[in-house]
C-alpha cells in the first residue's frame, strides 16, 4: 500500500527522543559531539588524531617505501574527508587504504582539525541533532573552502550527508557529497588508479550496508573494485538492494545491553549467510556493520575476518 | 420491490457515485496539496522524477515484485484486483448503463472473459479473508474492516453472476438485483472514507515517500523551542534511563505521568 515504514519509525523515534526516551549511548555520544570539548562522538582530541595519522604515515612509508601523507587543514583542497571518527582509532587499515588511493590518484584532499567526524546519530533519533551535525560539516567545509564533501566507509554517515546536506546546508547550491567507494571506483574506471589483479588470493565476499545499497547508490562499484584485485570473489544471495541487514543498524549496534539479541536473534540470518559463503574475508564498508558483524562472528562462532574495502584495496594499489 | 430497485439504481446510485468520485478527488487533491506544501518548505528541491515515475509504474503492475514473502497470497491478491477493476467498468451490461448515464461509453470485454474474472473475484475474495484469518502476522495487524472488505467486495460479483447466469425465478432475480445494486452503492459510498481509497492514493505513494523525507530547514530547532527547550536541547540532558528529568520544561512536565505509566521503570 506504499506506506513508508522508515519515515514512520524515524518520526516515532523523534517524538520519543523529544519526551526524553532515547538510547543512552546515542545521547552521550551526541552530547560530546555537539557540546563537548573534542567535538566528536568518540571524544578523540586533535592531538591524538594528529599523532595517530602521523604514525599511520610512518607505517605506510616503512611498508611501501613511499610517502603517503594525511593532509591536515589544507585550504582550497577539493575533498574534505570525513570518515566515521572511530575509524581513526579502530580502522587503521581502512584509513591507510584511503590515503593510499589519494596518493595514487593525486587529487587534493584534506582532513580538517575543526571537525573530522562523519558520524551523525541524528539520522536515527532526532532531527535537531541531524541538522546541527550537518552544520558542523558545512562550517568546516566553508572554513577550508573545499569543493566536495567526501564521506569515508560508513553507511549512515554517507546517507545522512548525501540525502540531508542539501536540505540543511544550501539546497541546490549545497556542496556535492560523495562516498569514498564512489571516488575510488571512479578513479579506477578512469584509469588513474591501478590495481594488482592477483593481490588477494583467499575467498572474499561482500556485505551490502543497508544505508548505501538500499537507495541504489553504492551497489556495483565495490563489486567491480573487488573483482579487479581479488582472484576469488564469492557473492552472497540475496544481495544489492535486497540485502540482508547486518542486524546492527539504526544505532542499535552502539547499545551494548542488547548484544545477545543483536547477535543471536536479529543478526542470525546474516550470520547464516556469511557462514554459507565460506569466505576468509567479508568486506563491509560501514563502521557500524563492522562492529556488528565482528560481534556476530564471535558470538556465532564463524571464522571470517570482517574488513573494509580499502583495507584490502591497500594491498593491491600499484604506485607509479 | 421494483421501486426499491429503481431507487437503488437511480437516486441512490447517483448519490453513491458522486460520493465516490468527489470523495476520492478530494483526498487525491489534499495529498497533492500536502506534497506541494512539503516541497516548498524544504530547501532540498532535488527530486528524481524519472526514478519516482519508474517505481510508480512498477508498483501499479507488480508482476515480479511480490514473490518473495507470501507468494500465494500475492498471486490471489493480484487476481482479485484484476477482476475488481475490469468487470465493473467493462462488462457489457454495465457499459450499456454507462452509455445511458454518460451519453457515451467504451468497448466491452467479451462475456466469457468477464465471466471468468467474476468467478475469480468470487473465489479470491473469501480466499483473502481466510489468508488474513489464518496468518498470525496478518491477524495481529488486522482491524474489523480488513476482514470485511474482501467479503463485501465479492458480494456484487456473486449476485451479479447469479443474475446473469442463474436459473432462478423472477422473485429471486429481483432479490439478487437488489442486493447487487445496494452492495455496489455501499462500496462506492465507503470508498473515499476507508482503505479502499488506495485506488487513487497508491499511484502517489512513491512521490509522497520521496518528498516526505525532505524536511524543512531549522525544523528541529523550532520543535525544541515549541516544547520549551530552546536553550536546553533534549539530547543534552541526562538520559532517561537514569530517572526522569528533575526540572522538565512545561511540555514535558505534562508528559511525565504518561511516561511513568507507559514505562514504569
Amino acid at each position: 500500500m506504499g506506506i513508508d515504514h522508515g519515515l514512520i519509525t524515524h518520526l516515532g523515534r523523534y517524538i520519543l527522543s523529544e519526551i526524553g526516551i532515547a538510547p543512552r549511548a546515542l545521547v552521550v555520544s551526541t552530547r560530546e559531539q555537539l557540546l563537548g570539548t573534542t567535538g566528536n562522538t568518540s571524544a578523540i582530541p586533535v592531538p591524538a588524531l594528529l599523532d595517530n595519522l602521523e604514525f599511520l604515515s610512518e607505517d605506510m612509508q616503512e611498508e611501501r617505501g613511499i610517502e603517503i601523507p594525511f593532509p591536515i587543514d589544507q585550504e582550497g583542497a577539493e575533498y574534505l574527508f570525513l570518515p566515521a571518527v572511530s575509524d581513526f582509532l579502530m580502522e587503521a587499515e581502512t584509513l591507510m587504504g584511503n590515503a593510499a588511493v589519494f596518493r595514487a590518484t593525486g587529487d587534493s584532499w584534506t582532513i580538517g582539525t575543526g571537525y573530522y567526524d562523519g558520524i551523525n546519530y541524528g539520522l536515527f533519533y532526532n532531527d535537531q541533532v541531524l541538522e546541527h551535525v550537518l552544520h558542523k560539516i558545512r562550517r568546516e567545509a566553508e572554513r577550508l573552502r573545499v569543493r566536495k564533501i567526501l564521506i569515508g566507509e560508513c553507511g549512515h554517515a554517507s546517507r545522512s550527508a548525501k540525502f540531508f546536506y542539501p536540505t540543511f546546508c544550501g539546497g541546490r547550491d549545497a556542496l556535492p557529497v560523495m562516498n569514498i567507494i564512489e571516488y575510488t571506483h571512479k578513479a579506477w574506471k578512469e584509469g588513474r588508479l591501478k590495481l594488482n589483479p592477483d593481490a588477494i588470493g583467499e575467498p572474499v565476499t561482500y556485505h551490502d550496508p543497508c544505508n548505501i545499497s538500499r537507495p541504489g547508490w553504492i551497489v556495483e562499484q565495490p563489486r567491480e573494485l573487488l573483482k579487479a584485485f581479488c582472484r576469488n570473489y564469492v557473492g552472497m544471495t540475496p544481495n544489492r538492494r535486497d540485502n540482508i541487514c547486518c542486524g546492527g543498524g539504526a544505532g542499535t549496534v552502539s547499545i551494548d545491553e542488547i548484544r545477545p539479541y543483536r547477535t543471536l536473534i536479529g543478526g542470525k540470518a546474516k550470520a547464516d549467510q556469511i557462514r554459507a559463503a565460506g569466505a576468509k574475508y567479508c568486506v563491509a564498508p560501514c563502521a557500524n556493520c563492522k562492529k556488528q558483524l565482528r560481534e556476530l562472528m564471535e558470538d556465532q562462532g564463524i571464522d571470517c575476518q570482517i574488513v573494509g574495502l580499502h583495507d584490502l584495496l591497500y594491498k593491491a594499489i600499484i604506485f607509479d | 420491490m421494483e421501486a426499491w430497485i429503481d431507487f437503488g439504481r437511480g437516486p441512490l446510485f447517483r448519490l453513491a457515485f458522486s460520493l465516490m468520485v468527489l470523495g476520492l478527488l478530494r483526498i487525491f487533491l489534499l495529498t497533492l496539496l500536502g506534497l506541494r506544501q512539503a516541497y516548498r518548505q524544504s530547501p532540498d528541491k532535488i527530486v528524481s522524477w524519472k526514478e519516482i515515475g519508474r517505481k510508480t509504474v512498477g508498483w501499479l503492475f507488480p508482476v515480479g515484485r511480490l514473490w518473495k514473502v507470501r507468494p500465494v497470497y500475492s498471486a490471489i491478491s493480484v487476481l482479485f484486483h484484476a477482476g475488481l477493476l475490469v468487470v465493473p467498468l467493462l462488462l457489457a451490461s454495465h457499459v450499456l448503463l454507462w452509455k445511458r448515464g454518460l451519453g457515451f461509453a467504451w468497448p466491452a470485454v467479451p462475456q466469457p472473459l468477464a465471466d471468468w474474472l467474476t468467478l475469480l473475484v468470487i473465489a479470491t475474495g473469501p480466499a483473502l479473508f481466510l489468508a488474513r484469518l489464518l496468518n498470525r502476522g496478518a491477524r495481529v495487524l488486522s482491524r474489523r474492516q480488513d476482514y470485511l472488505w474482501p467479503l463485501l467486495l465479492a458480494l456484487p460479483f456473486v449476485t451479479g453472476y447469479i443474475c446473469t447466469h442463474g436459473a432462478i425465478g423472477p422473485e429471486a432475480y429481483q432479490w439478487m438485483m437488489l442486493v447487487h445494486v445496494y452492495t455496489a452503492n455501499l462500496i462506492m459510498a465507503l470508498m473515499p472514507f476507508s482503505k479502499i481509497a488506495h485506488c487513487v492514493l497508491a499511484p502517489l505513494s512513491q512521490l509522497v515517500t520521496a518528498i516526505s523525507w525532505k524536511f524543512p530547514e531549522g525544523a528541529g530547532d523550532k520543535v525544541a523551542a515549541t516544547l520549551g527547550y530552546a536553550n536546553r536541547p533534549t539530547w543534552a540532558e541526562k538520559s532517561r534511563l537514569g530517572g526522569l528529568d528533575p526540572d522538565p520544561a512545561p511540555a514535558r512536565r505534562e508528559a511525565q505521568p504518561m511516561i511513568k505509566e507507559v514505562c514504569p521503570r
